[in-house]
């Protein structure tokens, strides 16, 4: 008891005189004067060294595993996400290994409730870029104060200037840049915050809803009036008081970003939509593996009643994808996936797959052009053309019904009482009926079509006990030439229908799915098929034998090489329908999907409910600048080809963000902010982003918060210094392989290198979560400061955001708590105070701590963060052959949701099953560059040892590759006259003197070293990507007058982006895939000239 | 006049060499082009070629005075003095090489015997004894038993293989065949011959001809020893290529027509021609990769099998040969004259 | 029936090491085995060793080959992880003309970096190319500030070192040492946790029960470059040195 009595005097002591001693970070004064950068660390090397200048006993333990040395948290070196053991030396991070706490890092990870103390010795795997994370941390080209620039946009000239200014100029606007010439009035947020009434929104949103699903053209014109009559006093809030689905002039700020994840976004989204209401709070998602998400979400529609509407429709549908289980796979298809390079997460998956391979549980098949480190240990390596992926499913497809090695006994099943019955946890609508109309499959076949009456049903609300009438069209099957009608969601009575339908239904043509899949997959013989990829007919033959005799211990698990094309939503269409075939969703070893704790706590019990704790919500509305809608609805509608894309299923589309501003289609922005964004960097021909950047009188102010000057940040008008993945907050969530329910917690681990600044009267560094506290309070929105929670919930620091929902993560998702972790013990509770005894107030001040999440919730709390979050054990996710934490409803073989959706450029339907379709541009039209001589099919792929620019800094991993080459076959290359080291410019028919302009006076040549291969498919060329950088301080610039000279190791190497094709119809923005919304990476063909 | 042209020039290296020096000592590594893959680089070759001449001067006066050759025997002061200058030279080039100079007294007192480097120190102070002790014999002119003569013979040879097997021993980077000691022997004893030759002419000793016979001899017999090397290891580096020409081929030209003027400085010339040949086996030889791809696993400074001697390195050799001159020269003026005065 | 899915091949080989650190250190024999088919190429292991022991421009103690062959489409990929050996024969101890590096009785090759004067002897001895020399260089020192990460103390040998003008290890020979530092404290080497691919075991081979005891006896394991009968304690699983 002795021990406990002083545990709890250690503790109290802590929390009363918590560090009086100022913080010895802020003495040493980060920006005295001009430099701008991590300068002063001279007194932390004296700190460092005077401190403990003894030897190290041997009996000593090894300092760096003690317990109240090591913090949990989340690397962020790619978007995997690993748990990762920050060991702390005198306040700096000096060793980052993985945390053993982690699925990602161990496979079994330890015990969730293993005591802290038994975790410190045991260091688990992460990768090298986890490993170098302390060099983009310390990286001597941070930026700590407020640069706001000096020059033109991109000249890279800057001048430091206070916080406090910084968020004066940008919310109350003026002539910002008078003093250096530019005399315009710069519209500061206060002006665009036009609609500040959050009722008035709701009404507005309402009304505009109407004039959009209002199908008659007369009748849509008509409301439009009304509208402008009903809200005559507040028009002049609108962008265009004719169009009224444009939405307020708030929707003039448009917030982008790169990598955040939740936490951070949930803070954005509060801030942007709920407080300032705009609808423009954009991701990064098509950038990277857009239609990969977007098929999942197509094919996730639940036919379901909808309370917004109050009526019956597809709905219900998420944002997701599966990947295979790895660990309890037998036979997996690697599509254009590399896991031991990237793919969401080497430590996560390589274990898994090297362990299996060893002990002959698991064969794997490779489909990629290149022969990637994966590749290396396939059973069999196939060198597909880039851009035929769904052709190759299509051939499986055709080969595995014709030779009956579908699993018919789930593929037969049309609802979930059927799929129960056989033990399924899901079910598809392979076997319903769809209308034939006009030769092209389109909508499901209703009861109401062959005369069985709608059914009356009422909906009662659970919490007003309100009762709302609605009608159901039941569904259609044929089982030996019977129709009969069923709910897919019955659970009494199961439903089965024949696969193969091709009849007449009261004299209406009808299909059944599976039969439009049949007739998809046998357009060609799998000789031609196999043609089409350039692969022999007997690897598809073969694949389909072998993926077909594992039961559902097989997968196809596919990634950017599927998706990342123009073609690329029907590619993942294909391979995910190919999984259909055989049932494997939700099994192990099949495929499965990703599960996290609620951090918003929208379950019932949790503690706090965050989209409900906000005192005023606005209603966000009218479309938004990437027109994530229907062309054919809005008012903007002229006929087809629209000017720009609409993308009704996707969102996210970061490849419309800066050009569509540049067109000010459908609408002109005046402020873009954008968050550790490099849109000119990451997107294909990002460089067309640059000359929108740069024009004042397109995006009249751009603001930018990012740790370094980046390709992108450049650009902007103030650069916010923003804290790095070791100081801050974030929820990272999971990725499909990851079987356990899991929260892993971003938490700061390290002072912050960043000035402090006071924002509602707190002490603060500055980061994002400042800014936009700053702002808020300057504008007195609503959400934030005093009673920003509601009343006597103050929001005035992130960790009120923050640690609200560690506590709903701690909390559970079962009611009265049954879910949630144990309290921390006392020995816990020390080693929480202890492992943060470096972290200054203005980041760690316990007493705040504990009011934010409520003192009932602290032990609990406390326990999750020590962890690093909250995560299941192993064992914990499976339950007999069955992954637990399940998809478990209806998966879309065939979508009708999609099969109504018009192509916005040419006004035909999507095809709503999977289909091969060549590589086109977004009007359609094929793109023959070969025809001028651009027959090298370029691509890119990943090191694992490096990100994207965020890598930049890690001098470690450049001695790994210090430049990038160009990869080529050797044949290409004897035919090209090229040997290893020749020095080639790559040039694209949409940038055929392969220059990158910066539009600030320098050029960069796009030239690289090639490297002769025999791994590579002949006719194809690859880069890999994080090389040929030209900020994110590889280049120099000037801060308050003084020169700071780059590091040149940092730019090292080539970068093809800029010479990736544009769309010919678009101009400024690159091929894209017009369903899933993503990017095309790997259709751009290059010429390689060599150069002497 | 030749004197004070001589005295002129030995000043200006030695201060051109001191600016290199000082600014090695005082900024460090950072100026050279040292590296993990190529360890040993210009000073090692300057080391083992100083304490070549060192050894193959003494060995060769020494064999001279057993053949009672009375018209070399003379030469033994002059050869110790040599000796002397440029084995210290050697050691204080070696001492730069260290990482730590200032533990260099460790080489003497923990000596660990299954080194090579061990043996080293031991052998040196051993060589430095019996210079010393032929001095003091050859100042009192008091005559010497063959038996000593044989014993400066073992000694010397014994160094020189020391030095020779400091690069042959297997298994790290070990040296391509047994040619290696012999072509180690051969090109000291040249180099010792050559310079010896060249002080001769230099202080007027009439007996440069005879010398000039051992050193075509030695020139010959180095010639066929560097062709059999080149035939056994295959390979042949261009540096290689210019030494045979230039400081081996030229040189015996010379010596056959025995143009008299040009005698002197044949000698100085085949001396420093020996450094290029002893840097180029040591270099060469370190360039073999342990594995296959070795060097394209990790790219940083001191990790790529190339080097290339910076010009820091270059201003400290030119130190160290200005050293091991001026150490001969005030050596030589102060033994001459003691020994004029004694004689009043 | 779910197969409970054995644990992490870190666990069981903690707790070999903890067992081993009960034995007299002169009765452990530590050795590190590397299964060449889970070896996945991702350089983790060099840039762990990097971090741990701050290592400077110049210095690495483990370096990981990669070997293309093969002709389209028939091509093999090969990554090789090479290291100190810690060979029972030392041409580098033999080498060093001040005993500034010893074999220690539980098999490690160390260097006492306050009696090693920098003659870079031993770097040549090695066959195996273990071995680097520290200039003294720094990552940051050509930018604006020389960072934290390269100013903290590396703990090799279980003292402080920091790498001041003049200090050691700086003018020093490098190597591999097993993580002695962690080793003693009951933490398996930095390569071995971070290995992504499971593929680097390590342990004591006298004791029979451990797990790299196991895996070498059931497997016909090969060491580099054998034919210099240097009796290496690193071993290797699916070795093809015919490629290197």
């Amino acid at each position: 008891m002795k021990e406990e009595k002083n545990i709890e005097k250690f503790c109290k002591k802590i929390i009363e005189l918590k560090l009086t001693r100022r913080d010895f970070l802020k003495s040493s004064v980060f920006l005295g004067g001009s430099a701008i950068l991590l300068s002063e660390l001279e007194k932390l090397y004296a700190l460092v060294e005077k401190v403990s200048k003894d030897k190290l006993t041997t009996i000593q333990q090894y300092e760096l595993s003690k317990a109240e040395n090591i913090l949990h948290t989340v690397c962020l070196q790619c978007n995997t996400g690993c748990g990762i053991k920050v060991k702390l030396f005198n306040g700096i991070a000096a060793k980052i290994d993985g945390n053993p706490y982690s699925p990602w890092t161990m496979t079994p990870h330890i015990n969730y409730q293993t005591p802290l103390v038994e975790s410190t010795t045991i260091d688990a795997a992460i990768c090298p870029k986890g490993q170098a994370g302390v060099q983009t941390v310390y990286d001597p080209y941070r930026i700590v104060k407020v640069l706001k620039r000096t020059g033109p946009r991109g000249s890279n000239k800057w001048k430091t200037i206070s916080f406090e200014q910084a968020i004066n100029e940008i919310v109350n606007g003026g002539k910002l840049f008078a003093d250096i010439g530019e005399d315009r009035y710069i519209e500061g947020f206060k002006d665009i915050w036009a609609l500040r009434d959050a009722k008035i929104s709701k009404d507005m949103a309402k009304a505009v809803k109407e004039i959009l699903d209002e199908k008659d053209k007369e009748k849509k014109k008509s409301l439009v009036e009304e509208f402008k009559i009903k809200f005559k006093e507040y028009l002049h809030t609108l962008i265009d008081p004719d169009h009224p689905d444009l939405g307020p002039k708030n929707n003039q700020f448009v917030f982008m970003w790169g990598r955040m994840k939740a936490g951070r976004s949930d803070f954005v989204n509060r801030f942007v939509k709920d407080s300032f209401g705009s609808v423009n709070a954009h991701g990064h998602t098509t950038v990277c593996q857009g239609s990969l998400y977007f098929a999942g979400k197509v094919m996730s529609y639940q036919w379901d009643y909808d309370e917004k509407d109050a009526k019956m429709k597809w709905t219900k549908e998420k944002k997701f994808y599966w990947q295979c289980d790895t660990a309890n796979s037998e036979f997996i298809i690697f599509v254009g996936a590399s896991p031991f390079e990237a793919n969401y997460g080497p430590p996560l998956r390589v274990g898994k797959i090297t362990e299996n391979l060893v002990n002959k549980k698991l064969k794997f098949v490779v489909i990629d052009p290149r022969f990637s480190k994966t590749a290396a240990k396939a059973e069999k390596w196939i060198p597909i053309k880039p851009g035929t992926e769904a052709a190759f499913a299509l051939g499986m497809i055709r080969w595995i019904i014709e030779n009956k090695k579908y699993d018919s006994k789930y593929l037969t099943n049309a609802n979930k009482a059927a799929a129960k019955e056989d033990k399924e946890p899901t079910w598809c609508n392979a076997t319903w009926l769809v209308k034939i109309e006009d030769g092209k499959p389109g909508r499901f076949l209703r009861g109401s079509d062959i005369g069985v009456p709608k059914e009356k049903r009422i909906f009662k609300d659970k919490k007003t006990a309100e009762e709302k009438h609605y009608d159901f069209d039941a569904f259609v099957v044929l089982k030996n030439y019977k129709t009969i009608t069923f709910d897919p969601n019955d659970e009494n009575n199961p439903v089965e229908g024949d696969l193969f339908v091709n009849t007449e239904v009261n004299g209406i043509k009808v299909k059944s799915a599976f039969q439009i899949l049949w007739e998809e997959a046998s357009k060609n013989t799998i000789e031609k098929w196999a043609k089409i990829c350039g692969v022999k007919a007997d690897d598809i033959i073969e694949l389909a034998k072998e993926f077909t005799s594992h039961g559902k211990k097989a997968a196809a698990d596919i990634h950017r090489g599927v998706s990342q094309h123009t073609n690329g939503f029907y590619n993942v269409y294909a391979w995910l329908t190919l999984n259909l075939l055989i049932g494997n969703y939700d099994w192990k070893g099949g495929m499965v999907q990703l599960s996290t704790f609620n951090h918003l706590g929208e379950k019932e019990g949790q503690p706090y409910n965050l989209k409900k704790l906000h005192p005023d919500k606005m209603t966000p509305f009218g479309i938004d600048i990437i027109r994530h809608g229907e062309y054919e609805k809005s008012t903007l509608f002229k006929g087809y080809p629209a000017k720009r894309p609409w993308y009704p299923i996707a969102s996210d589309v970061y490849q419309e963000i800066i050009p569509s501003i540049g067109d000010a289609y459908p609408y002109p922005v005046k402020i873009l902010m954008m968050y550790m964004a490099a849109p000119t960097y990451s997107l294909p021909a990002g460089n067309t982003n640059i000359d929108v950047l740069v024009d004042t009188k397109k995006i009249p102010l751009v603001i930018a918060c990012d740790i370094t000057i980046g390709t992108s940040s450049m650009y902007a008008d103030y650069i916010f210094p923003d804290l790095s993945y070791l100081e801050r907050w974030e929820f990272h969530g999971s990725h499909p392989s990851v079987t356990q329910k899991v929260q892993p917690i971003r938490q700061p681990t390290i002072a912050p290198l960043v000035e402090t600044v006071k924002v509602f009267g707190e002490e603060m560094p500055i980061c994002l979560e400042s800014v936009l506290l700053a702002i808020a309070e300057k504008l007195g929105l609503k959400g934030f400061g005093k009673d920003g929670f509601a009343a006597g919930m103050d929001f005035k620091r992130p960790e009120d955001f923050y640690l609200k929902m560690v506590a709903n993560v701690a909390y559970g998702e079962k009611p009265e708590g049954k879910d949630s972790v144990p309290d921390a013990d006392l020995k816990e509770m020390k080693i929480f105070y202890e492992a943060r005894r470096h972290l200054p107030k203005s980041v760690f001040d316990p007493v705040k701590w504990e009011k934010a999440c409520g003192s009932e919730y602290w032990k609990k709390v406390v326990y999750v963060l020590n962890r690093g979050g909250r995560f299941q054990n192993y064992e914990d996710a499976y339950e007999a052959e069955q992954a637990k934490n399940k998809y478990g409803k209806l998966i879309n073989l065939y979508s009708e949701k999609l099969a109504k959706t018009k192509n916005s450029m040419t006004g035909e339907t999507f095809s709503g099953v999977a289909t091969f379709i060549p590589i086109t541009d977004c009007l359609g039209r094929p793109i023959e560059d070969e025809k001028e001589g651009y027959n090298l099919n370029l691509i890119t792929y990943r090191e694992i040892s490096q990100c994207k620019t965020r890598t930049a800094p890690n001098y470690w991993l450049l001695s790994l590759l210090p430049e990038n080459f160009i990869l080529i076959n050797s044949q290409d290359a004897k035919n090209l006259g090229l040997k290893d080291g020749s020095i080639v410019k790559v040039t694209s028919a949409s940038n055929p003197d392969g220059i990158l302009d910066l539009k600030n006076g320098r050029k960069i040549y796009i030239i690289g070293k090639v490297k002769v291969t025999e791994g590579i498919r002949p006719g194809v060329v690859a880069f890999s990507l994080g090389y040929g950088n030209w900020a994110t301080g590889s280049s120099d610039y000037i801060v308050d007058g003084k020169l700071i000279k780059g590091d040149s190791r940092r730019g090292k190497g080539v970068h093809c982006n800029p010479v990736m094709r544009t769309d010919p119809y678009l101009k400024n923005t690159c091929l894209v895939d017009l369903v899933g919304g993503s990017v095309s990476f790997y259709d751009t063909k290059v010429k390689l000239t060599p150069i002497s | 006049m030749k004197q004070k042209i001589f005295l002129f020039l030995i000043a200006i290296s030695f201060i051109v060499g001191l600016i290199g020096l000082y600014r090695y000592l005082t900024i460090g590594h950072s100026l050279l082009n040292l590296n993990s893959a190529v360890p040993w680089g210009l000073w090692v070759a300057v080391y083992i070629w100083f304490v070549g001449i060192s050894a193959g001067n003494y060995f060769i006066v020494m064999f001279w005075n057993i053949i009672k050759n009375k018209k070399l025997s003379n030469l033994t002061t002059i050869s110790a003095i040599l000796s002397l200058s440029t084995l210290s030279a050697g050691l204080l080039s070696i001492l730069l090489d260290l990482g730590h100079i200032e533990r260099f007294y460790k080489l003497f007192i923990s000596v660990n015997f299954s080194s090579v480097m061990g043996w080293m120190g031991f052998f040196y102070s051993i060589f430095t004894f019996i210079l010393l002790v032929t001095l003091v014999l050859s100042f009192i002119k008091k005559d010497v038993t063959t038996k000593f003569y044989v014993a400066g013979i073992v000694i010397s040879s014994l160094v020189i293989l020391v030095e020779s097997m400091l690069f042959a021993r297997p298994p790290g980077k070990h040296w391509h065949s047994i040619i290696f000691p012999i072509h180690f022997f051969v090109t000291s004893i040249l180099s010792g011959t050559g310079i010896l030759m060249f002080i001769a002419g230099l202080l007027k000793k009439d007996n440069t001809s005879l010398i000039s016979k051992t050193l075509l001899v030695l020139l010959i017999v180095n010639l066929v020893v560097e062709i059999i090397d080149i035939v056994s290891m295959g390979t042949i580096s261009n540096l290689k290529i210019i030494y045979l020409l230039t400081a081996n081929l030229i040189p015996i030209i010379l010596l056959i027509l025995n143009i008299h003027t040009l005698k002197t400085f044949v000698g100085l010339f085949c001396g420093i021609g020996v450094l290029a040949t002893k840097y180029d086996s040591l270099i060469t030889a370190q360039l073999k990769q342990p594995f296959k791809g070795f060097e394209n696993a990790f790219f940083e400074p001191g990790l790529a099998f190339s080097y290339i001697p910076s010009f820091t390195e270059w201003l400290v050799t030119i130190f160290l040969i200005s050293f091991s001159v001026t150490f001969f020269y005030v050596f030589y003026k102060s033994i001459t004259s003691l020994s004029s005065k004694l004689v009043r | 029936m779910s197969t409970k899915i054995k644990e992490d091949i870190l666990i069981r080989m903690q707790n070999d090491l903890k067992r081993a650190l009960t034995k007299p250190v002169e009765k452990r024999k530590w050795a590190m085995l590397i299964d060449l088919r889970k070896c996945v190429g991702c350089h983790a292991c060099t840039i762990a060793c990097k971090a741990e022991n701050v290592l400077p421009p110049g210095v690495v103690y483990r370096r990981v080959l990669e070997i293309e062959s093969g002709k389209y489409p028939d091509v093999e990929r090969h990554f090789v992880p090479v290291l100190c050996n810690h060979c029972d024969k030392t041409p580098c101890v033999d080498a060093c003309p001040v005993k500034a590096t010893k074999k220690r009785v539980d098999g490690i090759v160390d260097i006492d970096y306050n009696h090693c004067i920098g003659c870079r002897a031993c770097l040549n001895a090695c066959p195996y190319g273990a071995r680097t020399s520290d200039f003294g260089k720094f990552y940051t020192q050509d930018t604006p500030k020389i960072q934290p990460y390269e100013l903290r103390p590396a703990f090799e040998y279980q003292k402080k070192w920091y790498r001041k003008k003049g200090n050691s290890p700086i003018g020093n020979a490098r190597k591999c040492h097993f993580c002695l530092h962690r080793i003693e404290s009951g933490l398996l080497p930095e390569c071995v946790v971070t290995c992504i691919g499971k593929a680097t075991y390590f342990g004591d081979i006298e004791d029979k029960s451990s797990l790299i005891f196991e895996i070498i006896n059931s497997n016909n394991v090969k060491v580099l470059k054998e034919k210099l009968k240097l009796k290496p304690r690193v071993y290797y699983i699916g070795l093809k040195e015919e490629l290197l």
